[in-house]
């Protein structure tokens, strides 16, 4: 099931962010990622995924260099900065936050528990 | 209205809504391989070519919305600040020789001439401003041997012109330039690359020595100012790029790399310093100017024992550099002193700021090439002036101030490099570093 496009598009800089914790990575490898680590619920289509990587080098969040991959095709890698790393942990404390008061809504808030 | 079906539709749309070409390149490059990958894996899920393609590029989104996004992003960032500083310090050189001159009989001639100059050298800085620097990797190793061949040679071309014009010196300016383009072509033949970059760096130092076996290259000015600028430009750029990573090397190791080309330049100085009637520094240049820095007032002109001086702005000269901000000094005091260098100064330390914002390994090395020679150009007159130490640092003017035209138009066409890379900071991107050829080894 494909998720609903505007719960998406505000947290789809730190799923980018995400993606790049653990290595550098290049564009194509990065929404072939996030389709498997998200068990295909997240289709990120290459029209979101540029422009949202080149602003967040423009925010000195990630840096792109190129370097031949496997195949020996030069590809536009992007690596996590320090800034991103920090930007990352503010984006998830939020996200936590954020996704534990919508859960404790939805199961009926703390006023309600016990009664 | 039906989308692109084909990649080259689809990247052509895209392209068109970017208005900078450089960005186009850059941008329409990483979709394609992205395109590609995506074709490539409808591919091989089974799907006909034509099918695989149609899908890849459904996959990806309006070409658009895409390309309008990434224009947005893409723009080149114009430099006004730094245009305009640099206006102000070509105005000021021009207004500082004219006034020199001022009552000299054929005074309306040398209007044209330094107005000439003046605008030679502020069409070139906007010139080179406007261009693409990155054309520059496309040859970086063939520009770096030929700017250091020319520079060792410099001397040698001077002599040849009878003298005639001081040109050929000047090229030593454009060493550091050599070693960036240098460092960025062999970036990734690790410490082989660092060795050749080593050895391509003390070149023009060793040509320049007395008995050195390569003084037929020999130069008019003598060796002092290559091997100053090699010590802080030369080895400052191979240091600046074995930290952001060139080579391979440990970024901590170019404390190693300082250490050694600071040895060997100071080992190559020793020798030439040693040498007999090598240095002909002037005690009395020094005691003047001891005199006049120690009695300079915060502003106006210096008070000292006319017995000895005699009258300081006859004596002192504005119209060469030798002893120009000692001039400075004397008749206008440190107040003087510091506002005749204010818009140099905030040239360079507004560059230098920018600097550290620079994404790209080309952009950083050019960028600490040309900052380095203009900084060490200022550094080095002012005290050479101030101590007395006549020809001991350098042989050029302080930047973008005192009297020197050649230098001026060197020094803004450095200038115009370092605001190009500015400008095309946003779509900064090394390529792909070729690696060398190694020979394969044969199983035994």
């Amino acid at each position: 099931m494909e998720a609903d496009k505007s719960l998406v598009s505000g947290s789809m800089a730190l799923l980018v962010l995400k993606l790049l914790e653990d290595g550098d990575k290049y564009g194509y490898q990065m929404t072939s990622e996030l389709k498997a680590r998200s068990e295909d619920v997240f289709h990120l289509k290459a029209g979101t995924l540029y422009p949202l990587l080149h602003s967040l080098e423009e925010k000195g969040l990630v840096t792109a260099y190129e370097r031949e991959a496997a195949a020996g095709k030069p590809r536009r890698y992007y690596h996590l900065t320090k800034e991103g790393q920090a930007a990352l942990r503010e984006k998830e404390a939020a996200w936590h936050t954020y996704a534990d008061a919508v859960g404790r809504v939805l199961e009926g808030g703390a006023c309600c528990a016990g009664t | 209205m039906p989308g692109p079906e084909t990649i080259r539709d689809y990247l052509d749309t895209a392209a068109a809504q970017i208005r900078w070409k450089r960005a186009r390149t850059v941008v329409v490059r990483e979709l394609e391989t992205h395109l590609e990958d995506q074709r490539q894996e409808f591919q091989a899920e089974g799907h006909p070519p034509e099918e695989a393609e149609r899908l890849a590029v459904e996959e990806m989104g309006d070409p658009v919305a895409v390309g309008t996004d990434l224009d947005r992003l893409h723009r080149p960032k114009s430099q006004w600040k730094m245009l305009c500083l640099l206006a102000v310090a070509l105005g000021l050189w021009l207004v500082l020789r004219l006034a020199e001159r001022w009552g000299v009989s054929y005074w309306s001639e040398y209007v044209v001439s330094f107005g000439g100059i003046a605008l030679l050298a502020a069409g070139l800085a906007a010139g080179i401003y406007l261009l693409d620097y990155t054309l520059l990797a496309k040859a970086a190793l063939p520009l770096a041997v030929l700017l250091t061949a020319a520079a060792a040679l410099g001397g040698r071309l001077q002599f040849q012109l009878g003298y005639t014009h001081d040109l050929g010196q000047y090229i030593i300016l454009l060493l550091p330039v050599a070693m960036a383009l240098a460092v960025y072509g062999l970036r990734s033949w690790g410490t082989g690359g660092l060795a050749l970059c080593c050895l391509l760096g003390l070149l023009p130092a060793v040509c320049y020595l007395p008995g050195s076996p390569l003084r037929f290259l020999w130069a008019l000015w003598g060796a002092l100012p290559v091997l100053w600028v090699s010590l802080f430009g030369v080895t400052g750029v191979l240091v600046a790029g074995v930290r952001l990573g060139a080579f391979g090397a440990r970024r901590r190791n170019w404390q190693l790399v300082a250490a050694y080309g600071a040895a060997v330049l100071v080992c190559l100085a020793a020798t030439f310093l040693l040498q007999p009637g090598q240095l002909s520094m002037s005690r009395e240049d020094m005691t003047w100017a001891r005199e006049i820095v120690s009695h300079a007032k915060l502003a106006g002109m210096v008070e000292l024992d006319p017995a000895l001086m005699g009258d300081m702005r006859l004596e002192l000269r504005f119209t060469g550099y030798d002893g120009y901000m000692l001039a400075v000094l004397a008749n206008y005091g440190w107040l003087g002193l510091a506002l005749i260098q204010a818009p140099a100064a905030a040239i360079l330390i507004s560059g230098w700021r920018k600097l550290r914002h620079q994404a790209s390994l080309l952009g950083r090395l050019l960028g600490t090439a040309a900052l380095t020679v203009l900084t060490w150009q200022a550094a080095a007159v002012l005290v050479q002036n101030l101590a007395g130490l006549r020809g001991l640092l350098t042989c050029f003017p302080y930047p973008f101030l005192s009297d020197g035209g050649t230098s001026l138009v060197v020094d803004c066409a450095l200038l115009g490099l370092l605001l190009s890379i500015f400008r095309g900071e946003s779509i900064a991107r090394d390529t792909a570093a070729p690696v060398p050829q190694m020979p394969k080894k044969e199983p035994v």
